[in-house]
């Protein structure tokens, strides 16, 4: 079998025999008006709303209605991305650098990613601002998007930003640094300031599940 | 009937694709030019003829998306295909705009041109913007199919921003892979999560080849 795992909003490559789309609350609407995200919601079979555990119940209510509006027959799975880290210490009551996925911070115009949610919930005392230690090409990436406010996103497309990556964590002043990128960090950089990883995996709520409607499926193609 | 002069709008994602899948080997048009932005460093590099196939022996060249309006006048464009996604309905018709006030006409391609069928079952996880929770999703998905006994392969959407060439097929099933393709932060966000879970996750530019 092949699953595809898709990019931005973009609609799968593959004709795919069943379709999963996942919407997000905190951004209720956007299904509607960001190309293509329409496309693939009027012909998704499933539409997963996540991260309920964090999202506001008016943004949960208008991705229901939207769903309903242009695919009232597709199957709505509730959802959450619960988190945790390696290490709270390293957050608990401390000044932290957050770091979060680049992209998810640069066009997908989130202000808030699995780190920042970390570093509230494992009680941070600031999140600390990278913005006066940046250097390099990490300053095109604040300056062409603003709003990335006092997060740092993990930007890596070539050597120089890596190593800008890497200095500007060095250069920051913070206690600690809490890596919301799924990437195990300290790979790629050296960070010489206590940090921690934080992980989320996908959990539905209730009925129906990914297992019930892959169940389905899977009998329904004779794929055992 | 004389070829179509076309334009491709992208930033090394959906843009390939929809040249690969619908107008690589396809007589009635000449693409001219992809534009990029979204990327940095994308512009200013070429599609390799080694991918373009044999209708554009010199490859296809790769501008920044500022000179769009000049590229369709100097180059006397007659469609622009947008192939960008994450973007706002409003940007989408700014740019059908500045392609119709230059004279061309302003293309999205859907499914049916573009798509491609698999062998196998596929099972695709979209999502509204990016940062939803697809990579979890995909994951746990898969994490599912594998309990049943299934074998599953991931099929990644494309990053390539270094050798498109070398990049036209990869596959990751462990670490040492994401070093061996000189892989981005982007990628390995993309990547890692799978292999550590024992997934091998397939990634390019061609994905008729993959």
């Amino acid at each position: 079998m092949v699953v595809w795992d898709g990019g931005n909003n973009d609609f799968s490559f593959y004709v795919p025999d069943l379709s999963i789309t996942v919407a997000d609350p905190h951004r209720a609407g956007d299904e509607l008006a960001y190309y293509p995200s329409e496309v693939h919601l009027r012909t998704a079979d499933v539409v997963i709303i996540n991260k309920m555990d964090s999202a506001g119940p008016e943004g949960i209510q208008k991705v229901r209605d939207n769903i309903a509006k242009v695919n009232p027959g597709a199957v709505v799975i509730d959802a959450a991305s619960p988190i945790k880290v390696d290490n709270p210490d390293v957050i608990r009551g401390k000044r932290v650098l957050v770091i979060e996925d680049g992209p998810t911070l640069t066009h997908g115009g989130m202000k808030i990613g699995a780190g920042t949610v970390a570093a509230h919930k494992f009680g941070a005392a600031e999140l600390v601002d990278p913005r006066p230690f940046v250097v390099g090409k990490l300053g095109e990436t604040f300056q062409i998007y603003p709003n990335i406010g006092v997060l740092l996103p993990a930007m890596g497309y070539s050597g120089q930003q890596i190593k800008d990556l890497e200095e500007t964590i060095e250069r920051t002043e913070c206690d600690g640094v809490v890596i919301g990128t799924p990437i195990d960090l300290n790979r790629i950089v050296k960070i010489n300031k206590p940090n921690t990883r934080v992980y989320y995996d996908l959990q539905e709520i209730g009925s129906p599940d990914l297992e019930e409607v892959l169940g389905k499926f899977v009998k329904k193609h004779n794929l055992k | 009937m004389s070829k179509r002069n076309a334009v491709i709008l992208g930033a090394a994602g959906r843009d390939f694709h929809n040249f690969n899948t619908h107008l690589r080997g396809n007589e009635d048009y000449n693409v001219v030019a992809f534009t990029a932005a979204q990327i940095p460093d994308i512009a200013g590099r070429k599609y390799p003829a080694e991918l373009a196939g044999d209708l554009y022996p010199e490859g296809i060249p790769i501008y920044p998306e500022e000179d769009l309006s000049k590229l369709i006048k100097e180059k006397d464009v007659d469609v622009c295909v947008f192939s960008y996604s994450d973007v706002p309905y409003s940007k989408v018709m700014e740019l059908s705009a500045i392609v119709n006030a230059a004279g061309a006409n302003f293309m999205l391609l859907g499914t049916k041109d573009t798509c491609v069928k698999s062998s196998k079952p596929v099972i695709s996880v979209t999502a509204t913007r990016t940062g939803c929770g697809k990579s979890q999703t995909s994951r746990r998905v898969i994490e599912i199919l594998m309990s049943q006994g299934l074998k599953v392969v991931a099929i990644r959407h494309p990053m390539p921003y270094g050798d498109l060439v070398a990049q036209k097929v990869q596959r990751y099933a462990v670490l040492n892979d994401l070093t061996k393709h000189k892989c981005t932060i982007e990628e390995m966000e993309e990547y890692e999560p799978h292999i550590v879970r024992g997934n091998v996750i397939y990634a390019g530019v061609d994905y008729e080849a993959i």
